[in-house]
């Protein structure tokens, strides 16, 4: 799945990694990354939309064909349509294939649980 | 917001069984010599919060299948699915959807949602729009449109700072060690449910205002080409803590109906308070309704000007109620129903049953609900 559609960022520079909430939902992520050959995921940021820091991390730079993964929490009204995108950029610019956009409903409960994987090209 | 969750009251069912089994044996001996009955029977309701639907409310309808489009697409094909193949208007027809998430580029986070009133009436504004089959003609269509506005809701967990960063830490919590494929959304789930049940019942008698309007037209044979304007109803509801322990509700609405086929013109204004004391789960109240209806007499014979019909009634009722699940309440009290212009109307009668969305507050209403 992760190699559907691949990230293209210059192995050379961080990436920036922002997480944006779209609706007034409340936001939880962690995302790890695994650089080519490695079997362990290591945790790049975490944080949620609540915690009074900016969601965008500055992570890398990461070797061509390093994973990254994550895993986003929403809570809001049960039922409830929710918007949110994780951005990859570099030099103040998302990165082709860089906006992972993700939306839906809350379950019954009230919460959404999103995840996602892309390869780093 | 519609339900926030969902979770049960442990012994509700049996504390409002008993609760309206103990007043109805003291209160049913209590009027032997008056109208006692059982039963509101075409009473007036207090509304404690705008209806949820406002075109179904003005069709005087309720179906378990309200389409909840979240995207323009979405929105496009719901109302696609609501004409027959000849164009013309379905029955039974509901749909409810929230305007601002169909304008591109537009975001309404959680610090905009808090700190701006402008967003935060538009993430609640509430847009429906139903049919029903009109009474009469077998083949006319009633159609509505309802628009919902939540002006301001102190009890809205969303708008808290406090709530929200206890939220995303406990979120935060349920995220996995690893990269997980098929993550579960249950720890989310559950987390979120016990901060708003806490949440909404530390708040349940916060302040709060709602507006909501209807607009109708009747489909002559269901064409949506040949309309006749069917009127229109509208209503404000507020709230407004008393201490910490009861809560103040009004409600104003008014409704102006043309006549429409064997259905006379008519008017109305509804006024009422309602005052509760007690907890998020049992409280008792004082209630006091008006309703003030001016029918126009369908025209007499000989071409004479119609007369006009004036008919102010009222309704008091006091008693106990107590909440068996979220959003219903089994209730039992006693009131008397009286006439405005004919003292001898007066009814005293005892009261038990059930109502739905009490103190259950309208916040971003559109965005909840049953999924569809």
């Amino acid at each position: 799945m992760a190699e559907d559609n691949p990230i293209r960022a210059d192995p050379n520079l961080p990436i920036d990694l922002e997480v944006v909430g779209e609706t007034p939902h409340v936001l939880a992520y962690r995302v790890w990354t695994k650089p080519p050959g490695e079997e362990r995921w290591l945790v790049a940021a975490e944080g949620h939309s609540e915690d009074g820091v900016p969601d965008l991390h500055p992570i890398g730079p990461f070797a061509r064909g390093t994973l990254v993964a994550w895993w986003l929490g929403i809570g809001g009204p049960a039922g409830s349509w929710f918007r949110a995108a994780v951005r990859f950029g570099q030099q103040g610019r998302v990165l082709p294939g860089g906006e992972r956009r993700v939306r839906g409903r809350t379950n019954s409960r009230g919460g959404a649980v999103r995840s996602g994987e892309a390869l780093l090209a | 917001m519609r339900s926030w969750s969902a979770l049960p009251i442990p012994g509700g069912p049996f504390l409002a069984a008993g609760l309206v089994a103990l007043l109805t044996a003291f209160l049913e001996p209590a009027f032997p010599a008056r109208d006692a009955v059982l039963a509101q029977d075409e009473a007036p309701e207090l509304l404690t919060a705008v209806p949820e639907t406002p075109a179904l409310a003005f069709l005087d309808a309720t179906t378990a299948r309200v389409l909840r489009p979240g995207a323009v697409r979405d929105f496009a094909l719901a109302l696609l699915s609501g004409t027959g193949e000849s164009g013309t208007a379905k029955q039974g027809f509901a749909l409810e959807a929230t305007p601002w998430l169909f304008v591109p580029g537009l975001a309404i986070d959680g610090r905009r949602y808090r700190e701006s009133r402008l967003a935060y009436v538009l993430a609640n504004a509430q847009l429906s729009i139903g049919t029903a089959r009109a009474d009469g003609e077998d083949g006319d269509t009633d159609l509505a449109l309802g628009l919902k506005l939540t002006l301001a809701d102190h009890g809205d967990p969303l708008r808290s700072e406090e709530f929200r960063r206890a939220l995303g830490e406990s979120l935060l919590e349920c995220a996995p060690a690893r990269p997980d494929p098929t993550p579960s959304e249950t720890c989310a789930g559950r987390e979120t449910a016990a901060a708003w049940e806490a949440w909404t019942a530390e708040h349940w008698n916060a302040a709060r205002l709602a507006v909501a309007a209807a607009w109708g037209a009747r489909l002559e044979a269901s064409e949506l080409d040949e309309r006749d304007y069917a009127g229109w109803r509208a209503w404000a509801v507020g709230a407004a803590p008393l201490g910490h322990r009861a809560q103040l509700i009004g409600q104003l609405a008014r409704e102006e109906r043309p006549a429409l086929g064997v259905e006379p013109a008519f008017d109305a204004w509804t006024a009422g308070a309602r005052v509760l004391a007690g907890s998020p789960r049992v409280n008792g109240y004082l209630e006091l309704l008006a309703e003030s209806r001016e029918v126009e007499e369908v025209a007499v014979e000989g071409g004479a000007e119609p007369p006009e019909e004036d008919d102010g009634t009222g309704i008091w009722s006091a008693g106990i109620e107590a909440r068996v699940a979220e959003g219903l309440w089994a209730s039992a009290g006693f009131g008397s129903r009286f006439a405005a212009l004919h003292e001898a109307d007066e009814k005293t009668f005892v009261a038990i049953g059930l109502r739905w969305g009490i103190s259950s507050a309208a916040r971003m209403d559109v965005l909840g609900g049953a999924a569809e």
